[in-house]
């Protein structure tokens, strides 16, 4: 291994990481790694970062409890803050969502479109009895609330290959998609060569 | 506050590095705060960058499988020669 990487100018990512052995497993001792090479780890583990010795640590900080009303509504209101009425729902969202942004955004997002309070508490109900750490199960409840399976197929698309992408290029993308699908629905038709 | 700050303060902290070693960055925090979605939005904006690139997503999970640490391995190889 350590010949086939030598002096090559190399962007690894190394995603959750908790075991020393991991790092010297795949990217061992440095030397492997050729001029202006990057190495990132993403850790829950602050020890870890020290035993290695890395050369910087980034720090992602949970938001207050302002911060993160105000990025819900963003999501859920289009606004800072929330519209009248629903004051106390979004403050008892926020609080079960654990400060998360992840969370926040996607939760947010999902009761954009839904303005009757029964489906608020619905969704606080779920949200209460998934303790904090457990993430995805609290973003499950998008999940599976969406109506369809290209809804869902759309959401892990975009959850998975588009992030950091700019969002004209995602639109224009989806818009091809959302094409590509409709012209597969119709096999008679001449369909565009690249869907 | 947003993901692309932060986004920028990454790579502002892989570029400002000058020496030829090669640059280990942590990035640290509780699960779901957004560690993996900083790194991937960092991982496709400068990519091009380089001469061949690997984003190991889930090390933690996979290595706990049959043959992890072999297959985490041959993904990492495979990445490289692909992009040569």
């Amino acid at each position: 291994m350590k010949e086939r990487l030598q002096k090559k100018k190399i962007f690894l990512v190394l995603d959750d990481v908790n075991k020393l052995d991991q790092l010297n497993a795949l990217c061992g001792s440095q030397e492997w790694f050729g001029e202006g090479s990057r190495i990132i780890i993403t850790t829950r583990d602050d020890d870890l970062l020290s035993r290695l010795k890395v050369h910087y640590v980034y720090r992602m900080k949970e938001m207050d409890g302002n911060e993160s009303l105000e990025l819900f509504s963003w999501h859920a209101f289009k606004q800072p803050i929330p519209i009248e009425g629903f004051g106390n729902l979004s403050t008892d969202v926020v609080k079960y969502s654990g400060g998360l942004p992840l969370a926040l955004q996607v939760i947010g997002s999902f009761l954009l479109t839904r303005r009757r309070k029964k489906e608020w508490r619905s969704v606080l109900e779920k949200l209460k009895l998934i303790p904090n750490d457990e993430v995805l199960e609290k973003l499950k409840i998008s999940f599976d609330g969406l109506s369809d399976d290209d809804m869902k197929e759309i959401f892990l698309d975009i959850a998975f290959f588009f992030i950091g992408m700019n969002q004209e290029d995602l639109t224009m993308i989806l818009k091809h998609w959302a094409l590509c699908r409709y012209w597969n629905k119709c096999p008679s038709t001449t369909k565009p060569y690249n869907c | 506050m947003g993901v692309d700050s932060r986004v920028q303060d990454v790579v502002q902290l892989l570029n400002c590095h000058e020496s030829e070693d090669p640059l280990l960055l942590g990035i640290w925090g509780m699960g779901g705060i957004g560690k993996t979605t900083i790194a991937k939005a960092a991982y496709n904006k400068i990519r091009r960058d380089f001469d061949a690139k690997s984003f190991l997503l889930n090390v933690r999970e996979d290595w706990e499988q049959d043959n992890g640490q072999v297959s985490l391995q041959q993904r990492l190889l495979s990445d490289i020669y692909k992009t040569t």
